[in-house]
């Protein structure tokens, strides 16, 4: 297992972590080998998570764009809403083999704190979710779901409010309670092991796609399109293709309002400098001084500001390619999926998805595309139905508030 | 009795460090460590945190650190450390960072998350340069890990696992590791001394006492009651030697 992915990755932690990050080390190695530990899990995913996740022709969408044959991977139909589950169930699997009793986890869209909180009560683990105060606000239904599976949720006001702070502060609890505590990180970053345990967790998205598509096409797909924060939907959907070297993988970052400082979350398309946070070397947005910046993403599962050791390394080899949606794409293509598939995109896969809009016309129609709807996108209606409808919701709102206040 | 003093850099302003730095001499402290503040500081607790936050959003540039050396000199204090983390000097340049705090006559550096085992070549450099790196190390490190600690003379000892500023109690444990590591090296240890009585009791383990976010967040409370920053800290420090 490599500790760094070329220049980036390492385990840049104090010493106090370092029996935690051993001892997980060392759980990983060996259960991720244990053919138990592996039925195990492989039977939550089947009847917990709902797995395999539906590999759907998107018939209209290729109609219609009259480019490469799509197909959308229903990530969103897994339990929970998201591919988060599959990562959350691997290491609170994990966690419950260590013997330890006690999960914390951050979350920015919530989706990895359902994901996280479920997957506790699931398995009888007692659960605490660190969130940053403003993303707390803008998906206040994943914080009723989280304690509705018996979660802790922490609102963190530190900095910026958001993901990031939301890591700091988990970071800093850990510290204080390693010995009966996991941490479990969602996205594949933080420190060794955490980008290659995850990797292995969400795998099975790219895993499956393989098979599917072996199955329905009798060949390998031409181009894989996922959405890019931390990295773990891409990487998982990409992992197991990295070899196929006739498949484009391609990423997309949240270009939110445009390209200057503060208006976006993207660390490879904006040239992001390479720094060490959060316990590991990577491109992170920052100014030169290497303080973390401000970003932006109308989707709260983009806009952290780093990125995955082992994205960041295979961007910087060429292997995937990134580009950016902005929000107003984002929302487009969000309406734009539902109409023409039926499908409601998360706001993150809605990048994806934007993107795809713009890709899939320019390849011949003998070429087959693969884009991950990585969740659904219930969990926005907030913030959707407030970009889109701003006059009927607003009143709506209203209409509820002196409802509950009457 | 020796003590390692705390201060913020840019926090709550150069006047105001200058004069929290004249009373904490002035009140009989030996040594100062200043902390470049950084904005994700995932080792601090958050009395430092929020300053840390303060200063960089009131503009505070790496490059200003050397301001702020030199008015701890003006203070008085001879003996100065810089702590801050990885990403402050891998930005500014590892090897540039090193040369010039040893420049501005800083006796050691403090990087938390920089490991042991010489990530980013932060512990040689150092050596090279003729300026202390001082690794963190804590309660019940395994012997391999403690082993890594033999090629520097100064060691910064973290007395709690956790963040800093919660109280810590000292115990046998604590005593035992600490008489052990100054057999070889200067001991600084610290993390979440609040009162008189802890530094009593510490001090006669340690080469000195670090008191750490005590007087952050003396100077938060001075700077919110409209408080002048000078007369608080001395009373402070005062407190800490009853």
């Amino acid at each position: 297992m490599p500790k760094y992915f070329g220049q980036y990755g390492g385990q840049y932690v104090g010493e106090v972590l370092r029996p935690a990050l051993d001892e997980l080390a060392a759980a990983f190695a060996k259960y991720s080998r244990d053919k138990n530990f592996l039925a195990e899990y492989a039977d939550l995913l089947a009847n917990y998570a709902g797995r395999p996740t539906p590999l759907l022709y998107a018939e209209n969408l290729t109609r219609e764009l009259k480019g490469a044959k799509t197909y959308i991977k229903l990530e969103g139909l897994a339990n929970t809403g998201a591919h988060k589950i599959n990562n959350a169930l691997g290491q609170a699997l994990l966690v419950k083999k260590m013997g330890k009793k006690y999960v914390i986890a951050e979350t920015g869209a919530g989706q990895h704190g359902v994901a996280t909180a479920a997957a506790c009560a699931r398995l009888g683990l007692n659960c605490e979710i660190f969130m940053g105060a403003v993303d707390a606000a803008r998906q206040q239904p994943n914080v009723f779901l989280m304690k509705q599976y018996g979660a802790q949720v922490h609102i963190v006001n530190d900095g910026t409010r958001t993901l990031k702070d939301a890591v700091n502060a988990c970071l800093k609890n850990w510290t204080a309670r390693a010995a009966d505590t996991h941490y479990l990180i969602g996205s594949a970053l933080g420190p060794y092991p955490y980008p290659d345990i995850v990797r292995f967790f969400q795998s099975v998205i790219g895993r499956e796609i393989k098979q599917q598509l072996l199955k329905k096409e009798k060949k390998l797909p031409d181009v894989l399109i996922a959405c890019c924060g931390g990295g773990s939907n891409s990487l998982g959907m990409f992992a197991p293709f990295i070899a196929e070297k006739k498949t484009r993988l391609i990423a997309v970052e949240a270009g939110g309002l445009g390209r200057k400082a503060g208006q976006h979350a993207s660390r490879i398309c904006s040239r992001s400098p390479v720094g060490i946070i959060e316990g590991y070397k990577s491109r992170f947005v920052q100014t030169d001084d290497g303080q973390v910046m401000a970003t932006h993403s109308i989707s709260a599962g983009l806009d952290y500001t780093g990125i995955g050791p082992e994205l960041a390394a295979l961007a910087e080899a060429g292997r995937v390619e990134f580009t950016t949606a902005s929000d107003r794409e984002v929302l487009k293509a969000y309406q734009y999926l539902a109409r023409t598939e039926g499908l409601l995109f998360a706001l993150e896969s809605a990048h994806a998805a934007a993107a795809a809009l713009k890709i899939i016309p320019r390849l011949p129609k003998n070429k087959i595309a693969v884009l991950n709807m990585s969740g659904r996108g219930d969990k926005d209606i907030f913030i959707t139905a407030a970009a889109l409808y701003k006059k009927e919701w607003t009143e709506f709102l209203r209409q509820e508030t002196e409802r509950l206040c009457a | 009795m020796r003590l390692m003093v705390h201060l913020v850099a840019g926090f709550p302003s150069l006047e105001g460090f200058a004069a929290a730095a004249r009373a904490l001499r002035g009140g009989g402290a030996e040594i100062l460590e200043i902390q470049i503040p950084f904005s994700d500081p995932t080792a601090d607790g958050p009395a430092i945190t929020l300053a840390s936050e303060t200063a960089v959003r009131g503009g505070f540039k790496v490059r200003d650190i050397f301001q702020y050396i030199r008015a701890a000199r003006q203070a008085g204090f001879q003996r100065i450390f810089v702590m801050t983390y990885a990403n402050i000097p891998y930005r500014y340049g590892i090897k540039k960072y090193i040369v010039d705090l040893k420049k501005a006559g800083v006796e050691g550096l403090i990087v938390p998350d920089l490991p042991l085992e010489d990530e980013e070549g932060f512990y040689s450099l150092s050596l090279r340069h003729g300026i202390a790196p001082v690794p963190v190390a804590v309660v019940g490190m395994p012997p391999d890990r403690l082993a890594l600690l033999k090629p520097y003379k100064k060691i910064y000892v973290s007395l709690r696992r956790g963040i800093t500023g919660a109280e810590t109690k000292i115990s046998a444990d604590i005593k035992k590791f600490l008489v052990g590591l100054s057999e070889n090296h200067e001991v600084y240890g610290g993390f979440g001394i609040t009162n008189a009585a802890q530094v009593k009791a510490l001090a006669p383990l340690v080469h000195a006492v670090v008191v750490g976010s005590y007087f952050t967040r003396v100077i938060q409370q001075a700077v919110t009651a409209g408080q002048p920053i000078a007369s608080v800290v001395q009373e402070a420090i005062g407190n800490l030697q009853r």
